[in-house]
């Protein structure tokens, strides 16, 4: 028979040891964690969606580069949740496009110059057509061809109407959050992930507790 | 004990979300007569691509002004666009339906709604370069501006 001091112990921290795994622990909206798309980066190096993200919290926004107003925005944003981060530790940052017809790797290079953000952790990310679809369906961001006309030199020129998105996903590559990407001020964007990166704190603080 | 409460505190207290302050009106002084254009920025583009002119059309005139054509040294087609909310959960963007500007009005291109487009770019704009936009407005003539080119 434990002396009751002892027995009063044990439950305190059996207690604390849950209340702790429970409230680290974030449901999540969304799990990607059986899904792979084979995506290509800037530099034509192949980038397999989550499996090359798993491990550290990933923050994804979907852009076309003729979109000079929106979507400079989002890719904007991109880059100053990581300007504006303390210490953003292993997070990554991926913009996604969803017009691969013409936003091939060559094209995301230059775009990603433009903004100062060819450089890691940033990585601008196409395929083929049909996977990008594919992508942008299983992570709910719609798009829809608005007008095209052919420009003088034979070029055929389009818009796309799009969702407006950036999405936060985590370690495990669940669905954590989706902002509004071009309006979100960054610094909710940089707390939900200070959240995230302060979990894995919370996980080593629990292992602790057990041992 | 102390130990164990402190990062039950941190955790609480990080849970409240922050809010933006509301961002300040800027007030302006219409001309006495005529259009004038203020505060021009550009987004950054590539060569090939598109950028964004963002600025306020002052109109001081007692009647409306019209804008009839629009050109920039750096961009084969120069438009004037507006983004719009579709309502279906996707942005859009096209021309700008009406170029009027009322008298005695500020007209405000901003981020989100009325830009000008510059399309087919001959060169790349990055941070801190300077670009001419050329309005030409029915009553006012034409207006040549330089832009920045701002990232944030
Ligand atoms: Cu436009």
């Amino acid at each position: 028979m434990l002396p009751f001091q002892t027995f009063l112990k044990l439950f305190l921290l059996i207690f604390l040891v849950c209340a702790f795994t429970i409230s680290c622990s974030s449901p999540g909206l969304d799990d990607y964690s059986d899904v792979r798309f084979e995506l290509t980066n800037q530099n034509g190096e192949t980038v397999v969606f989550p499996d090359d993200f798993e491990g550290s919290p990933l923050v994804m926004g979907f852009i076309y580069t003729n979109c000079p107003d929106i979507c400079s925005f989002i890719t904007v944003n991109v880059g100053k949740v990581y300007e504006e981060m303390e210490n953003p530790g292993d997070t990554q940052f991926a913009l996604v496009t969803f017009d691969p017809e013409r936003d091939t790797p060559e094209v995301l290079k230059q775009y990603a110059a433009a903004f100062e953000m060819d450089k890691p952790p940033f990585q601008f990310l196409t395929a083929d057509t049909e996977t990008i679809s594919a992508f942008m369906e299983r992570v709910s961001v719609r798009t829809q061809e608005s007008y095209s006309r052919d420009s003088e030199d034979g070029d055929r020129m389009y818009f796309i109407n799009h969702s407006d998105k950036i999405l936060l996903i985590d370690q495990r590559s669940r669905l954590i959050f989706d902002y509004g990407g071009s309006m979100t001020p960054v610094n909710i964007i940089i707390e939900d992930l200070e959240k995230l990166l302060k979990n894995r704190f919370c996980s080593l603080f629990s292992c602790l507790l057990y041992c | 004990m102390l130990t164990i409460l402190l990062p039950v505190i941190l955790l609480i207290s990080s849970c409240s979300g922050g809010e933006e302050p509301a961002q300040a009106e800027r007030e302006f002084t219409l001309p006495d007569d005529g259009i004038e254009l203020v505060d021009a920025w550009a987004r950054p583009g590539r060569e090939n691509g598109v950028s964004a002119v963002y600025m306020h059309v002052l109109n001081g005139s007692a009647d409306t002004d019209t804008l009839k054509a629009l050109s920039s040294s750096v961009a084969g087609l120069v438009e004037l666009h507006e983004t719009y909310d579709r309502g279906d959960d996707m942005m859009g963007m096209r021309e700008a339906e009406e170029p009027f500007f009322a008298p005695r009005s500020v007209t405000s291109m901003r981020p989100g709604g009325l830009h000008v487009m510059l399309m087919q770019l001959n060169r790349a704009l990055t941070e801190g370069d300077e670009i001419d936009v050329t309005l030409t407005f029915a009553r006012a003539g034409e207006i040549t501006i330089s832009a920045v080119v701002q990232s944030p």
